[in-house]
This record gives structure tokens, sequence and C-alpha cells, in this order.
């Protein structure tokens, strides 16, 4: 089974919840910030309302500055009904008039009758104050009169909390509910895979027929892609059962023929006639022999161009170790062989056992099929495109241009010679494919054949 | 001149040691490295032909102990399995040779007689290729014991084919094996050397191979 | 003005070296309890005594002072020799206090009964209700209509100004904190106060230092009407004396309510909100209602002193002085003396000049 090591959906709701999340606090240090300002606003209004009213009953009588508290001034306060007042009056010589003694001023304060807030602590609580200056021009009394009033912060508190949380009740609610609505909405995109995989599992392995097609634009790509799938398996899965029926006519047709052959033999009492059947057993035994080996050497090309990791390799040395051995297999014959290599280091990435196998299959057809008196020539070259191109000719009859595509397909086999498997160029065409190359039959320059295969060649 | 035939198949065995005994080569057999090992204790023998699929250890087993001992003796491997890859890491080994079973008997016999040959060539004068015999010390050549003769560079040039069978030699290799640094060594003089050389020897086991682009390969075909 | 401080200073001389040895009395015992109080000891000790029934480990240390000795004491002492509870009638002083940061927090089930009026800050508690109510000499008052409203009394004494000369009696304000008090809120609740304290000028009001005072005078017929009484003694008086008569004014009738509270620096904080709540609990204000004489808050009690008896009896403009910051603004020296001022000119304006 495939491991489970990503989860799209897991990954999409959690980088929301982060993005929530991050969200969420940022909106809360803004409703915070708000809400703290808001509350400040609001309560500063009232301590500047009732700083303007102590401020209008101050007044001078006597030479002495006077001061008529009114009662609205700390009774407006009360609004905010759990907070302490303090309050200071420094008349214009910056002696304490009245109030409360050692209030604390803004920093560099200069008199001036805007108010200004600030906030400091007095008695031990942290206190939002006003401070507010009147301008006396009378001859007793030239100069400003300060008055400095507080309010202990309960009811601000209390009002940007109310403010921020109920601020953030909706927030979350609304980040809550955005979370919930992407998590449907990503368990609602995802859903057409399950739908597929529940279709997929819920198949019986003998029913072939292509998946039914949701009515989803995006997903029907991937149903297309699995049905091609399946159709290219089913293919595969087809070819397979030929190719059985064909591997299992071709062995038991031999196993028959020897049987047959040793049945009659046994029958036989004739030295020479023992002998000559048994020249034929032993011409249907190497028969046998070859086409396993074949099927051996197809199946396990087959396996490999499935498992193994390309490798840089080097043909010529490829090429020169095969052709030494064939050569020396050859050694009796009529045939010459001939090798160019354009480059002296071609290397191509792949597997130097199945290619090794390929080749030989080549070199061995063009034995097989050639005349007796033959000439192999074998041409290794770079081409356009980082192609290499490994080219071999023989000087046999050649395939006829109509039969070539036939001569490529498994178990065919042009002509009636016995000990031809059918194999060799399957086998040549499957690593071939599995090294992305391209494999073409032609006519050689001396009327044979001609076969040529171009491979992507190193990476660059 | 004792071969030692390491396989557990029985009936393969039989039919070699039989075939083997035909052709006036008999052979001794063992089933498993523990009694190749004991045998080859206290036997000498001239070469092994080794199955690698045997019952307890391998062969490969038996063919690394005996690297490691440092004996020569020259190894052909016989193989069933499927992975080609056994010939390549038998050779890896220190195998000679490699035969993919089923094997053809003859083929067999010819590669022993190659392998023995090369073993031999190299410890007494006598090279004895098939019907060709080349005595080294008297330079005297003989195909089905008539003697032929040649010239210095034909026989030079004999004898490093001899000395390489089955191995491809390049012209390079030939010339400078063959020719002093300031003789006229064109390519031309080896292939007209050579041309008179498989003149003279056409009756005899040896086959020159021209691998044009390539080289030249001597083999034995007996 | 000038007495009263100087009186203030000479007491306060006193008292630390008074308190000195109750407080490390009290220090001494974890289980003691050290209250300061401005009323009367006779009121309060029911109350007391019913406590130590429920808490017989608590020894309670108990202070009677003057209002504003009380409220000078909490300012003077040093912290270690501070009370754990305080209990005044000022309820402005009391505000001032907590406002100076004397007070600790009481979050406690029972407080949840009381009125807003009555709760500042969880910090300060009133826990009676007590009606600021006018008394009359009865047989006086025999066919003369009664001056049930502030307006009416200063129609009534304008009009019979002989009948009402000399024989009028209220708080010197400037020795009573509850008389300023009451005077202070007169100001903010009426808009004839001035015009009543001309008036009460004009017959040579009689100025006293207590409620008590005017109401044995005005029932032995020295004096014939008391003005700003508290309502609790006037209760109690007249149910064993039927020559008071007692008016609860239509247009507004003031409510004080004495004010409790933990100190900051309280060193039986427990043992005094065991005191506070039990004084708060319905318990507490039953016995109130019951024997001390004052006039219970809680809404459950039963009896005549209680706040739900006086509803209804009287349902009328019952106008409770709000704890809050405002009640500091006639403490403001200025203030003060500009209100003493005034009411000095209006009140013994006469007196100086015949």
């Amino acid at each position: 089974m495939t491991k489970a090591v990503y989860s799209l959906q897991q990954h999409l709701i959690t980088r929301t919840v982060l993005l929530m999340i991050i969200v969420f606090s940022v909106l809360s240090a803004g409703v915070w910030d708000y809400a703290s300002r808001a509350a400040d606003l609001s309560y500063n209004r009232l301590l500047n309302s009732a700083s303007l009213s102590i401020i209008e009953r101050i007044s001078v009588q006597e030479s002495q500055i006077d001061l008529d508290l009114p009662y609205a001034a700390l009774s407006m306060l009360e609004l905010a009904p759990d907070d302490k007042v303090y309050y200071e009056v420094i008349d214009h010589t910056g002696q304490h008039l009245t109030g409360y003694r050692k209030t604390p001023s803004p920093v560099d304060y200069q008199p001036h009758s805007d108010p200004q807030f600030f906030t400091a602590k007095y008695k031990g609580e942290v206190v939002s104050w006003v401070v507010q200056s009147k301008l006396l021009i009378a001859p007793a009394a030239n100069g400003w009169v300060v008055i400095k009033l507080g309010q202990t912060r309960n009811a601000r508190n209390e009002l940007s909390g109310e403010i921020f949380f109920s601020s953030l009740a909706t927030l979350s609610g609304i980040l809550l509910l955005t979370t919930l609505l992407v998590w449907l909405g990503v368990r609602r995109a995802l859903q057409p895979l399950s739908i597929i995989s529940e279709n997929l599992k819920n198949r019986s392995p003998n029913d072939l027929r292509p998946l039914n097609t949701p009515a989803i634009k995006e997903v029907v790509p991937l149903v297309d892609a699995i049905n091609s799938y399946q159709q290219q398996l089913l293919h595969n899965l087809d070819t397979m059962k030929v190719f059985i029926a064909d591997a299992s006519h071709q062995i038991r047709s031999s196993l028959g023929g020897i049987q047959g052959q040793l049945d009659v033999t046994l029958q036989a009492s004739d030295t020479e006639e023992i002998r000559s059947r048994l020249i034929n057993i032993r011409q249907q035994h190497k028969k046998l022999t070859r086409l396993t080996n074949q099927l051996l050497a197809h199946a396990l090309v087959t396996h490999r161009s499935d498992s193994i990791e390309p490798r840089l390799i080097s043909l010529n040395a490829l090429v020169e170790a095969l052709l030494t051995e064939t050569v020396r297999d050859q050694a009796h014959t009529q045939i010459d062989f001939s090798y160019t290599a354009k480059t002296d280091d071609i290397r191509i990435p792949g597997d130097k056992v199945s290619l090794k196998e390929a080749l030989k299959n080549l070199l061995e057809n063009a034995v097989r099929y050639g005349p007796d008196i033959n000439q192999i020539d074998i041409t290794l070259s770079p081409c356009d495109g980082n192609l290499v191109e490994i080219i071999i000719d023989d000087s046999g009859p050649g395939i006829p241009g109509h039969q070539r595509r036939q001569a490529i397909q498994r178990f065919s086999r042009l002509s009636s010679d016995v000990s031809g498997s059918g194999l060799g160029l399957a086998i040549v065409e499957t690593v071939i494919q599995a090294h992305q190359g391209t494999l073409k039959l032609e006519r050689s320059p001396s009327g044979g054949l001609r076969v040529l295969i171009r491979l992507p060649g190193a990476p660059l | 001149m004792r071969i030692l035939l390491i396989e557990d198949n029985e009936a393969l065995a039989d039919a070699t040691q039989e075939y083997f005994r035909q052709i006036g080569h008999p052979l001794d057999w063992t089933v498993s490295v523990e009694m190749a090992e004991r045998t080859l204790s206290w036997d000498d023998f001239d070469m092994l032909i080794l199955d690698i699929n045997l019952p307890g250890r391998s062969g490969y087993q038996l063919l690394q102990s005996l690297r490691q001992k440092g004996r020569t003796i020259p190894v052909l491997i016989l193989t069933a399995r499927a992975e080609i890859d056994d010939r390549v890491s038998a050779l890896d080994l220190g195998a000679d040779d490699y035969l993919v079973k089923p094997v053809d008997f003859r083929e067999l016999a010819a590669r022993c007689r190659a392998l023995l040959r090369r073993e031999r060539g190299a410890a007494s004068n006598t090279m004895v290729c098939g019907n060709l015999i080349f005595n080294l010390a008297t330079h005297q050549i003989t195909v089905n014991n008539q003697a032929v003769e040649l010239r210095l560079r034909e026989r030079q040039l004999l004898e490093l084919f001899l000395k390489n069978l089955d191995r491809v030699l390049t012209k390079e290799d030939i010339a400078n094996k063959l020719y002093t640094f300031d003789e006229a060594n064109t390519p031309n003089a080896i292939e007209q050397t050579l041309t008179r050389l498989r003149k003279k020897l056409s009756e005899s086991s040896l086959h020159i191979k021209t691998i044009r682009g390539l080289g030249y390969l001597g083999h034995i075909d007996d | 003005m000038n007495l009263l401080l100087q009186r203030l200073a000479l007491i306060m001389a006193l008292i630390p070296h008074a308190m000195l040895s109750h407080a490390e009395e009290a220090t001494d015992q974890p289980s003691s309890l050290v209250i300061f109080s401005a009323t009367d000891t006779s009121a309060m000790q029911p109350i007391i005594d019913a406590f130590k029934h429920i808490s017989p480990a608590i020894k309670i240390h108990y202070h009677e002072f003057q209002t504003n000795e009380l409220f000078n004491a909490i300012q003077q002492l040093p912290e270690d020799q501070l009370p754990d509870l305080v209990i005044s009638s000022a309820m402005d002083l009391q505000i001032k206090l907590v406002n100076d940061g004397y007070a600790q927090p009481f979050t406690d089930p029972v407080t949840e009964t009381l009125p807003h009026w009555a709760n500042w800050r969880n910090e300060a508690f009133g826990f009676t209700y007590e009606p600021v109510v006018m008394v009359y000499n009865k047989p006086a008052f025999q066919g003369i209509p009664l001056p049930n409203t502030h307006e009416k009394l200063a129609l009534a004494i304008r009009s019979n100004n002989d009948f009402f000369m000399n024989r009028i009696g209220t708080y010197d304000i400037r020795l009573s904190g509850v008389g300023y008090l009451f005077a202070s809120q007169d100001e903010i609740n009426s808009s004839i106060s001035s015009r009543l304290k001309e008036n009460l000028g004009r017959v040579v009001t009689n100025l006293h230092c207590c409620s008590s005072n005017i109401i044995e005078e005005t029932a032995s017929g020295k004096l014939v009407f008391g003005y700003n009484v508290i309502g609790s003694y006037a209760i109690k008086y007249a149910q064993t004396d039927p020559t008071i008569g007692i008016i609860f004014p239509e247009d507004y009738t003031l409510v004080m309510s004495r004010v409790a509270f933990i100190t900051r620096q309280a060193r039986h904080a427990e043992n005094a909100r065991s005191f506070l709540r039990y004084l708060l609990s319905l318990e507490g204000q039953q016995v109130i209602a019951d024997k001390s004489g004052l006039i219970a808050l809680h809404p459950n009690v039963k009896g005549p002193l209680t706040y739900s008896h006086l509803q209804r009896d009287y349902p009328l403009r019952f106008k409770p002085i709000p704890l809050g910051p405002a009640l500091m603004v006639y403490l403001d020296h200025l203030k003060q003396r500009r209100f003493i001022n005034e009411w000095n000119n209006a009140i013994l304006y006469d007196v100086f000049v015949p």
C-alpha cells in the first residue's frame, strides 16, 4: 500500500487554521488598540467636561484665588461608578491651592488652556489624568492656574474589555465559521477523490469496465487518466495472455516433438536409425534450449527495465567486449566483422546487462540469418540531439520493407529457420524502449539488414 | 592433466564425465564445495569446472577462498542462474571463464582446452594447439605433424597470437611487440606478414580473424 | 471652623498614645478585631454581642470616636496602628478615606443584596437606612398645619416668625460632620435650601451637636421643631415619648447610611470580613432592626425599624445619599470654607445683628 505521507486535506486545513490564527492575532491586537482608544476617548471626554466645569469656577476674590468646586464635576465622574477621583488645583505661583497634594504632571508640562491627557500612577494605582490651565489676568493674581483631574481606570478597562471581548467574540465566530467553511470546502473539493477510490476499492478484479466519470470538470482528467491506464494494463494483459499462449505453444510443440522422437527412437532397433533420430532429438532440444534462454532473457530485460536505475556506461567498451566474444565464437566461420567508433568514449545512461543482451541478440541474428560468407559491420556514432547511434549491418538477405514491422513482434519468424526463437528482436525492442531509444530496421549498403538504434546520450 | 568437476546434478555430472572420458580427458567429480576442498587438499588438479548453485557453500565461496589463498588454478564456472550478472561477478571473483547451462559439451571441452593451453604454454616450451604444435625452444612448428617453415616475423607473430588466444590484438599491440622502434612498421607490413602466416597455416586449427576497426583475434578451433 | 480644628488637633495629639496599647494588644492576638467607630456604642453593642455569640473566638476591640476625630485618626495614625474595620455615619469622610486608598475590597455574596447606592467599589458599604427627618413637639403643633415639605417649612417660619422664634433647632454644621453632610445634601437636592437657611436664621435657630439633643429638647418643649435629625433616633424616641412627632418631608427625604470599610492595612482582615459579612447579612440586619435602634437596610428584615417598614408606612420620596466620589465635593477645603461662610451668614446673621 502507498504510505499516507502527505494529506492534502490536512495540509490545507492546517494552513487555513494557521492563517486564521495569524489573522486573529493581528485583528485582536488591532481591536485591543481600538478598544483602549475608544474607552479612553469616552472617558477622557467625561474627564475633560469635569475639568472644564471646575476651571469655570475659578475666580479671584479679594486678591485670593477661589474655587467653588461644582458638585456636578465629581458627580458626572460617577458615570464611572467604581473609580476613584483625584484633583488638585495649583495657583499661579505654583502653590497647591486645594484638592489632593503632589499629583503627577506630564513631563515638561507647559500651562495651556487646551486639555492634556496622560496616565500616571498615583497612590499606588494607575490613574488617567487631564491637566488644564486657566490664565488669570488680575492685578492680584496674574498667571496660569493649573487644574489636574484624575480618575482610576476601572471603567475604562471595563469598557475596553467589553468592546474587546465582544468584538473578539464576533471575530472568533467569523473566523470559526470561515475555518468551518474552508474545511467543508476542502472536503467537498477532495470528495471526488474518495468517490473514485471507493469506486476502485469496491470493484471486483474482473470488472474491466471503465470508471464512471463524475460530472466534475476538474476530476474528469484524473478519471480519464485512470481509465487510459486501465486500458493500457488491459492491453498489456492481453499481450501477456497472447505471449503465454504463444510461448506455451512453442514450448509444448518442441517438447512434443522431442517426446515423439524419443518414443520412436525407443522402438527402433537399427543403430543407424537410432543415431539419426538422436541427431534429430538433439536438434529439437537445441531449439528448445534456445527458446528457454530467450524467454528467460526476455523476462529478465523486462524485469530489469522496470527496476534497474540507469548508470553511465561506456558503449565502446561494451560493444568491443561483445564483439570479441562473438568473433571468438565465430572464429571457425567465414564471417567478417568490422567495427567503427566515430568517438572513442561514447557514454550513455543505461543498464549494461540489458544492453549487452540486446546487442548480443542482434549480432546473433546477423550471424544466424546471414549467409555463410557474411560481412557484419558495427558502427557507433554520436548524432544530433544528444543521441547515440548504433548501426549493425549485415550482408544477408535482409528483411523486405513490408515485413520489418512484423519482425519485431514476438514469436514472429519470417523464415522457417528452425533455430530462431522469434524473441530476439522483441528482447531488443524491450531494452531499447526501456532506454527511451528507437529501433529501426532498414536496408544495409550491401543489401542486407541494417538495424539502427538511437539511444539518448549521457546528460550534458 | 587433471580436471575436477564440482557439480551436484548427477545426470549432468555423469554425462560430463562420460563425454570427457570419450575425448580422452577423464575428470574427477565431487558434489559439494566441502568435498572439493578435501579433494583439493591432497590432490593436484590442473583446472576446476565449478557449478555455482551447490548444496551448502556456493561455488563462489570456493572460488573466493582459492583466490585468497593465492591459488591460480584455472576455474571455469558453470551457472544456471537467470541473472546474467553471474557472468560478470564470476569473472570479477577470479574465474577464468564461464558457461551458462545447458552447455554444449564440445564447447565446454574447447573452453577447457583453451584454459589448459594458456596454463601449460606459460609453463612449458611446447604449445599444443589442436593440430598445431609450436616448440618455443627449437622454433619448430608442425601442423598435422608436418613441419611448417616460418620466417622470423611470421613465427614471432604466431607466438604472439598463441600467447594471446581469444583476445583482441590491435595493430599497435602487434607493432609494439614485433618491431623495434626504428624498423619500418607500417600497418601494411603487419597485414602482409599476417596474410603469409594465414596461408602457411591454412590447414591448422588456428584461426586468425580480422576485426576491421578493432584488431585481430586468434582462436584455436579443436 | 478654627474651633473645630483646634479641638481635633488636641484629640489627635492624645490618640496615638491611647491607641498604641490597644494596637499592641491586638497584634498579639490573631483572633482580635479592632473596630474604630463613629456610631454610638449603645447602638453597636447589640450587634457586637450577637456577633460574639456566633464567633466567640474573635475578641473585638471597639473604639468610639466622633466622626471628624475618626477621620483624622485614620489619616494620621501609623499604618501598623490602623484598625481593621472603620464604621462611621459620616458618609463623605468615609468616602474620602476610601478614595485615599485606606480600604480594601470585600467581595462576598452578601453584598449582592445591597442597593447600588450603598456599595462603592466593593470597598465602602452602607449598612443602615436612616431617613433624615424633621421632628416636632406634638402639643405645640396642636391645630397648626405641619410643614411636611422643605418649602412649607420655609413658608411656615416666615409666616409664623414668633411661633418659631428661638424654638427651632438643627445641627451646628461646624461641629457635626453628619450635620454638615445633611446641609450640603440639602443644597445639592433642593433649590430652596438657601431660602430655608435664611428663614432658619431669622428665627434664631438653636444649633446642636447631635440629633439626640434636638429630639430631647423638642420633646421637653424647649424647642417646638427640629430640622434634619437622624430618623432612627427620632423613631426610637417616639416609641417611648408620644410628644415627639416625626415628619418625613414629602418633597424629598434624605436617607443616610452608616458606612463600614475594611482597612487596606487590616491585620485581622479575615475577622473584619467575618464581622462585615455578619453586619450585612440578614441575621445581622435583623439584630440592627431589633436591638440597635438603627434602621436596617436589608429588604427582607422584619420590624418597624426597617427599610421595608418605612417604605410601606411612608411611601414618600426617600432619597438615599449615594456613596461615591461626589461626596468629596463638600470636603474640598475651599468649598467647605465657602459653604460654612454662607451657612454662617444665613443662620447666624440675626444672632449678631438683631
